[in-house]
């Protein structure tokens, strides 16, 4: 990380079976991976509930909202799971600017192992930019 | 490459579907707010959103997966397989676990409590790889997400993987 980088400020969540529930319930999403220790583990080999994909991202967008300056908005982002997350897990989520392209964030969930779970991209546009442009 | 891809599936290529519309009510807008741990007053409080000059109570970014995910589901618990999904415009194919792959999300404008959003969903690519443990099924869908004035509010392409 060089100087020019602008770092947000990062946040650690460790999502439970119960958070996982809500999750599933407010998205609609039936999936049992998400909620269903047994089905998750016995037949779809994973080792325990998984951390829904659109979670992450929600986490995502939340750290990049939290960032902006009034008058500012995400005009999109795109984002990937690399590795899958399971419920109890402790994970972080991280964004970082470049000084020479302030309108791009790039942002990370990663693990308690450290290693990155999820990788994004969110676009942002800036008041101020619109102003003296 | 053994082809995961069973006969016909080729032919749903640019097939499209559009859901009953949503309605993002207040009480659906804090619910989610509530599952993905937000906690400012803007997505929970009218009076908090009017002060930070929305019409209304204002869903978080990410409020558009609750349509994404919900309208698909919502056929008769018959229609869900064993793993809980319903088919939800997937094409005939021996894969039958399905992951996340790339999402691309445009937000066009915020969504508030009262809109009432239609989604409508193209399979719009269809391609095959050879993965670490076997062969990987893509499809691409284009999401668009419209208001009750058939304006976009958010639009998306995603990538759901197969194997």
């Amino acid at each position: 990380m060089t100087e020019s980088e602008f770092t947000l400020s990062s946040f650690t969540v460790t999502p439970d079976e119960v958070q996982l529930f809500q999750f599933s319930a407010a998205t609609g999403n039936p999936h049992r991976i998400h909620y269903d220790a047994p089905f998750a583990i016995a037949v779809e080999r994973h080792r325990g509930v998984v951390v829904p994909g659109p979670l992450m991202g929600s986490w995502m967008l939340l750290l990049v909202e939290r960032s902006l300056e009034v008058g500012d908005t995400i005009r999109s982002l795109t984002y990937r799971n690399l590795r899958s997350a399971f419920a109890g897990e402790t994970l972080s989520v991280h964004g970082r600017t470049e000084a020479d392209d302030p309108s791009t964030i790039r942002l990370e969930v990663r693990n308690a192992s450290d290693e990155c779970i999820c990788q994004g991209d969110a676009a942002i546009e800036r008041m101020a930019a619109l102003r003296s442009g | 490459m053994t082809t995961l891809l069973l006969d016909g599936a080729r032919e749903w290529l640019g097939r499209s579907t559009s859901f009953q519309p949503w309605d993002a009510s207040a009480t659906d807008i804090r619910r989610f707010a509530h599952s993905i741990g937000a906690t400012d007053p803007v997505h929970f409080d009218s009076d908090a959103a009017r002060r930070a000059g929305y019409p209304d109570i204002v869903a978080p970014y990410a409020y558009y997966t609750v349509i994404r995910h919900g309208a698909p589901n919502l056929v008769a618990l018959s229609d869900l397989a064993d793993d809980g999904v319903a088919e939800d415009m997937v094409p005939p194919t021996t894969a039958t676990r399905r992951m996340a792959g790339e999402t691309t999300a445009t937000f066009v404008r915020r969504i508030v409590a009262g809109d009432k959003i239609t989604l409508t969903k193209t399979l719009s690519g269809m391609d095959e790889k050879a993965g670490r443990s076997g062969p990987l099924l893509l499809l691409t869908y284009t999401l668009r997400y419209a208001d009750q004035d058939d304006r976009d509010v958010v639009r998306e392409q995603f990538v759901r993987i197969m194997r």
